[in-house]
C-alpha cells in the first residue's frame, strides 16, 4: 500500500472518529434538553392547575393545585418535588405538610428558591416592558422566563412563572430525576466507513496517479455524504424517541387522573402537532389549554386527554421530529465535510507525509510543545471554534438551529444609537472607557514612576510597596468595595461631599456619574501595572546619558523629551497594547460596580455579550457579539503591531 | 533626574509630601476595609475615619465557625496550587521550545498564544461548560484547575519566552559539548537561570486561579466545592450585604496575593520588562 493511499485512509478514519465524537456530544445534549423539557411540562401543568383553581369558584376547583402537586410524584416515577411558591409562601406542595408553609429565611436552599421566584417575576415584568418598548419583538420574549437547575446528583429542577392576565402570580417548580434514555448511536456510519476504508486500502495500494486521486476523492466524498445523511436520520430518530417518551410521561399523568390524552393515529403526516408552544420563541406567548392531541405512528395506546382542568404542553419542534423544517445538513455535517476534505487535500498534496517527517526531525521541539498544545487544543481552541460556530446558530424550540449570518446582521445593521443595547452605542462607550482608562493609567503610572526613580529619595521603597497594593488586591473584591463606597447614603464619597458642603450624588442614576464610578475604580487598580513597567524601564536607562545632557546644557524638559521618553517606549508600548486589550475586556469592574446602571447604559461590549448569553438566553447572539469583539481586538493589535513593531523581535 | 544628592533639599521634601498624599489616598480604601473587618456591626460603616471604634475579631471568628469559609479556602488553595504547578510546567516547556528550537509552525503557535489573549471570556463560557460537562468534570475542582491552567498558559509562555531569549546560548552549547541532552539542559541550566521569570509566571498562574470568579460561579454548584471568590460573593447579597463578614473574608483572601507581590516585587519589575512583549 503506497503512502498516498495510507493518507486517504487515515483522513477518512479521522473524519469518522470526529463524527462519532461529535455525535456523542450531540446525543448527550439532546438527552439533557429532553429531560429539561419533560420536567418543564410538569411544572407548566402544575401552574395551569393553579390558574384553573383561581378562575373557577366551584368546589371541584378547590385545592386542585394541591391535589395535582401531591399526585405528581406518585403518577410520574422520578418526580421528587413539586410546588407552587408565591413570594415566600408555598401555595401547594407535593409534601402536604409543607403546603401553606413559609420559606425558612435561614436556609440557604430556601433563599435560592426565593431568589428564583424574584428572578422569574422580574423577567415577566421586563418582558412586558421590552415588548412595549420594542414592537419588533412581537409576542416573543426577550428574557426566557424559565429557570433550569441541575443538581450534582443529576436531578433536574425547572421553575416557570404562573401568570394570570399576563401578571406574575407565583412560581411553579418541579424536581425530577432524569429518565434513563438508552444511548443511541449511528453505528451504520462507522461500519460503512470501515468497509469503505478496507476496500480502499486493498485497492488503493495498487492505484497510481489519477486513479488514486479519483479513488481517494470518491472514498472521502462518499464517507462525508454518508455521515451527513446518517446524522440527519439519526437525529430524527432520537427526537422521535424523545417525543414518544414525552407522550408516555403525559400518559402517566393521564392514568393518575391528572390528564387525559387523546391520541388518534392519523399517520405520519399528522406528526407536527402543536399541543401548545413554549413561550421562548415562535408563536403563542401564553399556554393554551388543548382539548385533544394527535400523535402519529407507533405510540401504542390511544389516550384521551381530557383538558378539563389540565393541559398538555409541548413544544412543537420537540414532539415532531423535523417539524422545524428538517435540519438537513447541519453545521456539524458541514464540519465533518471540511475536516475530511481538508485531510483529503493534505493527503493528496503529500503534506501529511511531510508533516510526519517534520514531526520526526523536530521531535524534541514538538515533545516540549505538546503538553501545552494538547491542553490548549481541548480547553481553548475547540471552545473558541465551537463558540464562533454558535454565532451562526440560534436556539429555537430548545435546540440550536443554523441561521446563517442573521445574528451578525442583526448586530451590525441596527443603527438606532438612542437605545443603550445598540451595538454602536456600546462600541462608543467601550472605546471611551478604554481610552480614558489607558490614558489615566499611563499618565499616573509614569508620573509616579518618574517621582520614585530618584536614588536619593528617602523611603521610596515604602512608597513603591504601598502603591502596588491596588494591583495585588483581587479585582472582584476591589469592585465590590468601591461599589459600597459609592452608596448613596452610606458611601465614603457622598459622606466626603456632604462634609464639604455639597449635595450627595445618586451615582448610579445617570450615565456620567455611573461611568465615573467605573472609571475611578479601574484607575485605582490599573495604574500600578504601568508604574511598575515604567519604573523597570527607567531604572535601565544609564545615568551618564543624563549627565552628558546636563553638561551640554539641556533643560529638564529636553532631557525628558529626548532621553527618557524614547528609551521608555520599547517597554511602554507593549504594556499599553496589553493594557488596552485588558481594559477593553474588563468584565468584573463594569459588571460589579455600576452593573450597567442606569439601564444598561454603562455596560461595555463584553458585559453586554454576557447579558445576551446568561440573562437574555440568546447564546447565538452572544457568541456572534463576542466574535465581533474578538475581530475588533485582533484588528487593533495587528495594526498597532505593524506601526510600532512591538512584537517584531519576539518572532525571531 | 534630580542631580543634587541632598535627600532633604526643598524639592525632595515637596516630592515626598506629594507622594505621601497620593499613597494615603491610594491606601485609604484598604484601611477602610480593615476597619469594617474589625467592627462587629454588619452595616456599611459611615464614618470617614479609617480607625475602628471598638475593634474585635468577631467577624473572623464568624467566618471560620459559621460558614464554609475553611472549606472554600482549602478548595481555592488546592485549585491554585495545582494550577500554578501545571501552568508553570506547561508554559516552561512550551516557552523553551519556542525560544530554542526552530521548527515548522513555530510562528503560528506563537501567534495562537498571542491571539488567545483576545478571546472574550464570554465566547468561551458556554462551550467550556459543555466540554467540561462532557468530560464529567463539572462541579469538580479538577475541571476548574484544568481550565485555569490552560487559560494562564499563553501569557506565561510569552513572558517566559522573552526571558529565555535573554539567556546566552553559549552556556547550552558548552553543555552540549560536554554531552548533555536537551532535557538536562532544560532542567539543569535554563530553569535555574530563569528563576526570577518562573517566579513571576507562578505568581500570575496563582492569581488567575485565586481571583477568578465567573467560571467558578458557573461550574461549581455545591457549596462544598465553591472557591473563595464564589463563597465570598454569597455574602454580598442582592438585598443585604454582610459587610463585616465580607471585609474579613476579603482581607483573608487578599493576604496571600499581596504577600506574594511584595516578596516578588523585584522580579516583577525585571520579569515584566525583560521580554519586550507580554501580549
Amino acid at each position: 500500500m503506497n503512502r498516498a493511499a495510507t493518507s486517504f485512509v487515515a483522513g477518512a478514519a479521522v473524519a469518522t472518529l470526529a463524527f462519532l465524537t461529535l455525535a456523542h456530544f450531540e446525543n448527550r445534549s439532546e438527552a439533557r434538553q429532553f429531560q429539561e423539557r419533560r420536567v418543564e411540562v410538569m411544572a407548566r401543568a402544575l401552574g395551569f392547575a393553579q390558574v384553573q383553581e383561581s378562575l373557577r369558584e366551584d368546589d371541584a376547583a378547590e385545592g386542585l393545585a394541591q391535589r395535582f402537586a401531591e399526585a405528581l410524584p406518585k403518577a410520574v416515577p422520578g418526580v421528587e418535588r413539586a410546588f407552587l411558591l408565591k413570594r415566600n409562601k408555598y401555595l401547594a406542595h407535593s409534601d402536604p405538610e409543607l403546603a401553606d408553609q413559609r420559606l425558612d429565611s435561614e436556609s440557604l436552599t430556601d433563599k435560592v428558591l426565593f431568589d428564583q421566584g424574584r428572578k422569574l417575576e422580574a423577567e415577566v415584568k421586563n418582558n412586558d416592558e421590552e415588548r412595549e418598548r420594542n414592537h419588533s419583538l412581537g409576542e416573543r420574549n426577550a428574557y426566557p422566563e424559565v429557570v433550569v437547575a441541575q443538581a450534582p446528583d443529576g436531578s433536574v429542577s425547572v421553575a416557570v412563572p404562573v401568570k394570570e392576565d399576563g401578571q406574575f402570580r407565583a412560581m411553579a417548580r418541579v424536581t425530577a430525576r432524569p429518565e434513563e434514555v438508552p444511548t443511541r448511536f449511528p453505528v451504520r456510519v462507522p461500519l460503512f466507513g470501515v468497509a469503505l476504508m478496507v476496500l480502499f486500502a486493498l485497492v488503493g495500494g495498487r492505484l497510481k496517479g489519477y486513479a488514486l486521486v479519483v479513488g481517494g476523492t470518491g472514498l472521502t466524498v462518499g464517507l462525508v455524504l454518508a455521515q451527513a445523511w446518517a446524522y440527519r436520520d439519526w437525529q430524527d430518530e432520537v427526537r422521535a424517541d424523545h417525543a414518544q417518551r414525552m407522550v408516555a410521561t403525559l400518559g402517566q399523568l393521564g392514568q393518575a387522573g391528572l390528564l387525559e390524552l387523546a391520541v388518534e393515529p392519523e399517520g405520519a403526516a399528522a406528526l407536527p402537532v402543536a399541543l401548545a408552544q413554549r413561550p421562548d420563541g415562535v408563536a403563542a406567548p401564553d399556554l393554551k389549554m388543548v382539548k385533544s392531541a394527535t400523535v402519529a405512528g407507533d405510540v401504542p395506546d390511544t389516550l384521551r386527554f381530557d383538558a378539563d382542568g389540565v393541559a398538555v404542553y409541548y413544544a412543537r419542534g420537540f414532539l415532531a421530529p423535523g417539524a422545524a423544517g428538517g435540519r438537513g445538513l447541519t453545521i456539524w455535517s458541514i464540519g465533518f465535510a471540511l475536516i475530511a476534505g481538508g485531510l483529503f487535500i493534505l493527503g493528496a498534496l503529500g503534506l501529511l507525509r511531510r508533516a510526519g517527517d517534520a514531526a520526526v526531525t523536530h521531535r524534541n521541539a514538538y515533545a516540549y510543545m505538546s503538553p501545552a498544545m494538547v491542553g490548549m487544543l481541548v480547553l481553548v481552541f475547540i471552545p473558541v471554534i465551537y463558540g464562533i460556530s454558535l454565532g451562526f446558530q440560534e436556539k429555537q424550540y430548545g435546540a440550536f438551529q443554523f441561521v446563517g449570518l442573521d445574528n451578525f446582521i442583526g448586530i451590525l445593521s441596527d443603527f438606532d444609537v438612542s437605545r443603550p443595547e445598540n451595538f454602536y452605542f456600546k462600541l462608543g462607550v467601550t472605546v471611551l472607557w478604554t481610552v480614558s482608562n489607558v490614558t489615566l493609567h499611563v499618565s499616573i503610572g509614569l508620573f509616579l514612576a518618574l517621582m520614585l526613580n530618584d536614588q536619593f529619595l528617602k523611603a521610596k521603597g515604602i512608597f513603591r510597596v504601598l502603591l502596588i497594593i491596588p494591583w495585588a488586591v483581587p479585582n472582584y473584591i476591589t469592585a465590590l468595595i468601591w461599589k459600597g463606597m459609592f452608596h448613596k447614603q452610606f458611601g465614603a464619597f457622598n459622606l466626603a461631599l456632604e462634609a464639604m458642603g455639597f449635595e450627595p450624588v445618586a451615582w448610579f442614576n445617570s450615565f456620567w456619574p455611573a461611568f465615573f464610578t467605573n472609571l475611578s475604580t479601574n484607575t485605582w487598580l490599573g495604574f500600578p501595572f504601568m508604574m511598575v513597567v515604567s519604573l523597570g524601564a527607567l531604572q535601565s536607562i544609564p545615568t551618564d546619558l543624563y549627565e552628558a545632557a546636563i553638561v551640554d546644557g539641556a533643560s529638564r524638559w529636553q532631557r525628558f523629551r529626548n532621553i527618557t521618553l524614547p528609551l521608555l517606549m520599547p517597554a511602554l508600548v507593549p504594556a499599553v497594547i496589553v493594557g488596552t486589550v485588558w481594559t477593553f475586556n474588563m468584565f468584573n469592574i463594569i459588571y460589579l460596580v455600576s452593573g450597567g446602571a442606569p439601564n444598561g447604559a454603562t455596560d461595555i461590549l463584553i458585559t453586554d455579550a454576557f447579558r445576551w448569553a446568561f440573562e437574555r438566553d440568546k447564546y447565538g447572539y452572544a457568541a456572534a457579539y463576542s466574535t465581533v469583539i474578538f475581530v475588533i481586538l485582533v484588528v487593533f493589535t495587528t495594526i498597532t503591531n505593524r506601526i510600532t513593531g512591538a512584537t517584531k523581535g519576539a518572532f525571531e | 533626574m534630580n542631580h543634587d544628592n541632598n535627600p532633604f533639599s526643598g524639592g525632595r521634601i515637596l516630592k515626598m509630601l506629594f507622594l505621601a498624599a497620593v499613597t494615603v489616598a491610594v491606601v485609604y480604601p484598604v484601611l477602610w476595609v480593615v476597619k469594617m473587618a474589625l467592627t462587629p456591626s454588619q452595616g456599611f460603616d459611615a464614618s470617614a475615619s479609617p480607625l475602628p471604634s471598638n475593634p474585635d475579631l468577631s467577624n473572623f471568628v464568624y467566618l471560620f465557625k459559621e460558614t464554609d469559609f475553611l472549606r472554600w479556602l482549602l478548595n481555592s488553595s488546592v485549585v491554585s496550587a495545582t494550577t500554578t504547578l501545571l501552568g508553570v510546567f506547561l508554559a516552561c516547556t512550551a516557552a523553551y521550545a519556542l525560544s530554542r528550537f526552530r521548527f515548522p509552525l513555530r510562528a503560528s503557535a506563537m501567534m495562537m498564544f498571542l491571539i488567545q489573549q483576545m478571546f472574550p471570556g464570554v465566547l468561551m463560557m458556554v462551550p467550556l461548560y459543555i466540554i467540561v460537562d462532557n468530560l464529567g468534570l463539572l462541579d469538580q475542582l479538577l475541571g476548574l484547575t484544568l481550565v485555569y491552567a490552560t487559560t494562564a498558559i499563553p501569557f506565561c509562555v510569552w513572558m517566559l519566552k522573552g526571558y529565555f531569549d535573554t539567556i546566552p546560548r553559549d552556556l547550552e552549547e558548552a553543555a552540549l559539548m560536554d554531552g548533555a541532552t536537551p532535557a538536562m539542559i532544560f532542567w539543569r541550566i535554563m530553569l535555574p537561570l530563569s528563576l526570577p521569570a518562573v517566579a513571576v509566571t507562578a505568581l500570575f498562574s496563582f492569581m488567575t486561579a485565586w481571583n477568578e470568579f465567573i467560571l467558578a460561579a458557573i461550574f461549581m454548584n455545591s457549596s462544598e466545592h465553591y472557591t473563595l471568590p464564589v463563597g465570598l460573593k454569597t455574602m454580598v447579597g442582592q438585598f443585604s450585604t454582610e459587610w463585616g463578614h465580607f471585609a474579613a473574608g476579603a482581607i483573608l483572601v487578599s493576604i496571600p496575593v499581596v504577600a506574594l507581590f511584595f516578596a516578588l516585587q523585584k522580579q516583577l519589575v525585571g520579569g515584566l520588562t525583560a521580554g519586550g512583549v507580554k501580549g
